[in-house]
């Protein structure tokens, strides 16, 4: 009883001691394996981990050859996926209960060739980077503006957007407009096996339109056919047709905040039909270019930007157009007369 | 003389008391009642002591209990340690998890075998197979359920019953 009692209090132990650790840990760049010999237990622990994980790396080789067994005989499409998801959940067992794997996917070092990557990068996902990104898109509005929310639902795969080299941004930040000068790159976690193209379209939800007074959507980036899978999940341009060039980020002066979406849609066919070419405006809607072409929202990212002195070069080089600046109607000051000096009100001074 | 006469007005007041009506035996009360140790501190403010003496004795044993002893201190881990008892753990829970598998499966064989009597039962003898189906409406202990003891009974089952 006491060592239980122990043990319990030392599992409290553990989750307080990490959090203070977690400095430590960060520092290092691989794991490193801690000294056996020091303590007994931590040794036949380990014994314990290593049995089970050969157990269950063999059940996983046989399900393994079953499932290869089904797919060369041509076995219905429903069997080979049941014997998929076996091999699958195998795996993932046979190695989730590694310490070095598990450090790993603590310190967002994900091998997504490997099963159990891939099992941990989705749950790392759906722990809490998808429910920020939810609240951050429905509380700015992004997604009843640009998409219906109901046939978006949550996105199934994770974009992330970096930009200058840095790592990625938290959606819904506000960053410098210089920052995105060159092309973003774009990263999407697909959590599937297969290759499937996707259209890459950059929105700026907020663009001035002076005509009816309001705000419009414009599009900056327009990329089809990028292919993406669970080993593929940086966007390679080149391998893409671009179909609207890259236009910076350019918030007008005396415009508030301006939102900019990042959208990877799924092609038609499970992402097997090619989109070679398409008309697409810069003041086409999101809704309509997915519903031309039947498209399917299954990453969605935004970041929000202001004007700084940035912005101008940004009008004058690339969109070759002095730089507006929007504001209040100027009103004609009636305390001072045409000699420019204050109008007396008072007769007798 | 001086007692009797106490005695006697404090039966008066009494008497008085209950003829008031609620509200003023209720102002009253707040106006004249006092705590259990309300008296020890009049006592002692009038003679001019210190307060602490006249508080809860209990309160000095209670700090006494308390603070007779130094708080323990929670065990300082390294990282690595930390990473080890972690490892434990996993290690334990994995073991707890085998040894739930197992019992499992023995369980769903024993009802897959269960399943199969019934079955084969239905083919030979229908009404034994539904009488073998009946769901007992009062389920309560087994009659014939016994303390289970270190060694055997002198006759192990009673057949007849």
């Amino acid at each position: 009883m006491n060592t239980a009692a122990r043990m319990f209090s030392l599992g409290r132990l553990g989750r307080q001691q990490l959090r203070a650790n977690t400095l430590k840990l960060r520092l290092q760049s691989t794991y490193t394996r801690p000294a056996t010999g020091v303590n007994l237990a931590y040794d036949e622990a380990l014994k314990i981990l290593d049995a089970y994980k050969a157990k269950k790396t063999a059940e996983a080789e046989a399900a393994a050859e079953s499932l290869k067994r089904a797919q060369d005989s041509g076995g219905s499409a429903e069997k080979i996926s049941e014997l998929k998801k076996k091999w699958f959940d195998l795996a993932v067992e046979s190695e989730i209960k590694d310490s070095e794997v598990l450090w790993n996917a603590r310190n967002g070092k994900f091998d997504l060739s490997r099963p159990v990557y891939q099992y941990l990068k989705e749950k790392a996902w759906l722990a809490r980077p998808l429910e920020v990104l939810m609240q951050r898109l429905l509380q700015m509005f992004v997604l009843p503006d640009l998409l219906d929310p109901r046939v978006v639902g949550t996105p199934e795969s994770q974009l992330n957007i970096a930009m200058s080299g840095e790592s990625s941004i938290e959606p819904g930040i506000v960053i410098d407009p210089s920052k995105a000068r060159e092309q973003l790159d774009i990263e999407l976690v697909t959590f599937h096996e297969d290759t499937r193209l996707h259209t890459l379209v950059m929105v700026d939800l907020d663009e001035p339109f002076e005509q009816q007074q309001t705000f419009r959507e414009q599009f900056h980036w327009v990329v089809t056919n990028l292919p993406f899978s669970m080993n593929q999940i940086s966007a390679d341009i080149s391998a893409g047709n671009v179909l609207l060039p890259y236009i910076p980020p350019h918030p007008a002066k005396g415009t508030p905040a301006h939102r900019y979406a990042v959208v990877a849609l799924e092609q038609p066919e499970n992402g097997q039909q090619r989109i070679d070419v398409a008309e697409v405006s810069r003041d086409m809607v999101l809704r309509d270019l997915v519903a031309q072409h039947g498209l399917r929202t299954v990453g969605i990212s935004f970041f929000r930007a202001s004007w700084n002195e940035s912005v101008d070069s940004v009008y004058r080089e690339v969109l070759n157009m002095p730089p507006p600046s929007y504001g209040p109607m100027p009103v004609p000051d009636t305390t001072i007369g045409p000699d420019g000096r204050k109008i007396n009100i008072y007769e007798h001074c | 003389m001086n007692n009797a006469f106490c005695q006697l007005n404090w039966i008066l007041i009494k008497w008085i008391k209950t003829v008031l009506s609620t509200r003023t035996q209720a102002a009253l009360h707040r106006a004249t009642a006092t705590t259990r140790g309300a008296a020890k501190r009049e006592k002692a403010a009038s003679r001019g002591g210190p307060s602490h003496l006249t508080s809860d004795p209990r309160y000095e044993s209670i700090k006494q209990i308390m603070f007779q002893e130094e708080p323990r201190q929670l065990p300082k881990l390294t990282s690595e340690d930390l990473e080890r008892h972690q490892t434990i753990l996993r290690a334990w829970e994995v073991v707890r998890m085998e040894e739930r598998r197992k019992r499992r499966g023995e369980r769903e064989i024993k009802f897959k075998a269960m399943e199969r009597a019934y079955e084969a039962l239905e083919d030979v003898d229908q009404r034994l197979f539904r009488a073998a189906c009946v769901r007992e409406a009062n389920v309560v202990f087994p009659r014939q359920m016994r303390v289970p003891t270190e060694t055997p009974a002198k006759k192990i089952w009673n057949y007849l019953e």
